[in-house]
């Protein structure tokens, strides 16, 4: 058995997994709460599909880390992983990812819920609620670009 | 333990959408300043409110959009069991109505009041059948002790007690038992300020403490029930009684009990509506759902004091005092 290889793929498989986790259920509470606004005024459809999409965000970046984690490691290219050491740093990679992307998300949706009821009573404040929400997304982005710097790092420690 | 907060999306989100056609203080002023009951009752219609047939009969206007707000939550929360005890009242209510009116051969349907958790068909069916046994507890036991008193010794008064005192204990159970905080603070004040004017007018009609054991419920922890009856025996009685109110948390408010009792109760329904409003934005969870509801009663019960106030010709002034803070 390949420990090493296992716990690489351990941690591709956490930063897609979580964030897919966290995006479904973003996307879905955020979609849910929009249904009744909808149904009231299709017109306010446009906003809310923004703030709908905006937790989903975590899941594609999870995806992009992991399919780089698999070019790393002997799956889509590079050298496969043969020791528990190197497995353990591409876990500890994707872990900023898997965590990070997975709390945002379903904070985002909480932002962006209540963006959902802002543009239910005053549709002219739509930018504030897209804005509020769009601030969350950074720490989905300084979570991607940590795993992303060590993941592509990590074949040049030493083993 | 109720449902995930996550699970209330769609119900608040819903509600919210709901609120936009809640009564703001214009509409308030359009509906008071309407020169007779037609007109008030068109201004309703306007705001989008359900007419029955008769619109002469105040009681089901209010019951039918009472009902139509309970509806929403029965359709989207998650666990509308939850919510029952914001209308367990109604029940108890209906039921001393059913078995005062198969007593008096009074048309029953005319005092039921909606929603409720028993449907009036089940209730009415279960008194005149005197098959108490298929009403779920504590009603069960509760019809039946109220029917054998009234039969026996026609004491009215006795089984209305029996009745008020077992909602106020029934609310207090079913409202801890849902474990939402909000809710449990809503009952609370709302069965231990009903408790305060039980004794208040109890004391002021010279009962004893024996009556107040019968007609005070138990479960508050913001009041004292052995406190209130301890008033009764003591030879100030009410003196003693607004000494012990004020140490209490509703301090603020009972001072209005002495001078006006419908003052007192303003200030009741306005403490509940305010510890409502922090919940108000909250995008999910069971709070704003409560709040969306008892901010629908208080709208009612404006539009109850307008538009009972133009139906008997009441002065302006009379009603303009008495209006309940709006949930907005």
């Amino acid at each position: 058995m390949n420990w090493g290889m296992l716990l690489a793929l351990l941690g591709a498989g956490l930063a897609v997994t979580m964030n897919c986790i966290g995006s479904s259920r973003g996307v879905g509470m955020v979609a849910e709460a929009s249904s009744p606004v909808i149904a009231e005024d299709s017109s306010k459809f446009g906003k809310l599909l923004i703030l709908m999409l905006l937790p989903g965000s975590q899941g594609l970046y999870g995806l992009v880390i992991a399919i780089i984690t698999l070019t790393q490691i002997g799956i889509l290219g590079g050298d496969p992983v043969t020791t528990i050491s190197r497995g353990f740093f591409f876990l500890l990679a994707c872990l900023p990812m898997a965590v990070g992307g997975l709390v945002s998300a379903l904070l985002q949706a909480r932002v962006a819920l209540t963006g959902v009821n802002l543009i239910s009573k005053r549709p002219q404040d739509s930018s504030k609620a897209l804005t509020s929400a769009s601030l969350v997304e950074l720490y989905a982005l300084l979570s991607f670009v940590t795993s992303l710097l060590i993941v592509i790092g990590v074949n040049n420690l030493p083993a | 333990m109720g449902p995930s907060i996550s699970k209330y999306a769609f119900a608040v989100s819903g509600a919210n959408v709901y609120e936009k056609s809640f009564f703001r203080k214009h509409d308030l002023d359009k509906l008071l300043a309407a020169p007779s009951y037609e007109a008030a009752v068109a201004v309703l219609a306007d705001h989008g409110w359900g007419m029955p047939e008769d619109t002469r009969d105040l009681g089901k206007i209010l019951d039918m959009e009472l009902c139509r707000a309970w509806g929403w939550i029965l359709e989207s929360a998650p666990d509308p069991s939850l919510f029952n005890c914001l209308i367990l009242r109604n029940d108890f209510h209906n039921l001393k109505a059913g078995i005062k009116c198969l007593l008096s051969d009074f048309d029953v349907d005319l005092h039921f009041v909606r929603p409720g958790t028993i449907d009036p068909s089940v209730m009415e069916n279960a008194i005149a059948n005197h098959e108490f046994a298929t009403l779920p507890a504590p009603f069960s036991k509760l019809a039946e002790d109220v029917y054998d008193l009234l039969v026996r010794t026609g004491d009215g008064q006795m089984a209305d007690i029996l009745i008020d005192s077992c909602c106020l204990t029934e609310i207090t159970r079913a409202a801890n038992a849902t474990g939402i905080a909000l809710m449990k603070e809503e009952m609370e004040i709302y069965t231990a300020t009903s408790n305060i004017k039980t004794a208040f007018r109890a004391i002021k009609t010279g009962k004893d403490s024996a009556f107040l054991e019968k007609a005070l419920s138990s479960g508050n922890t913001s009041i004292s029930r052995d406190k209130l009856i301890a008033c009764a025996d003591s030879e100030k009685k009410m003196d003693e009684l607004l000494t012990y109110l004020s140490t209490t948390s509703y301090s603020s408010g009972t001072k209005y009990l002495s001078s006006s009792p419908a003052e007192f109760e303003k200030w009741v329904d306005d403490k509940m509506i305010s510890l409502l409003l922090p919940y108000r934005h909250s995008p999910l969870g069971p709070e704003p759902m409560i709040g969306f509801y008892l901010g629908k009663e208080a709208e009612i019960r404006n539009a109850r004091i307008i538009l009972a106030a133009k139906q008997n010709n009441l002065p302006l002034d009379a009603v303009a005092g008495r209006i309940r803070r709006l949930y907005e």
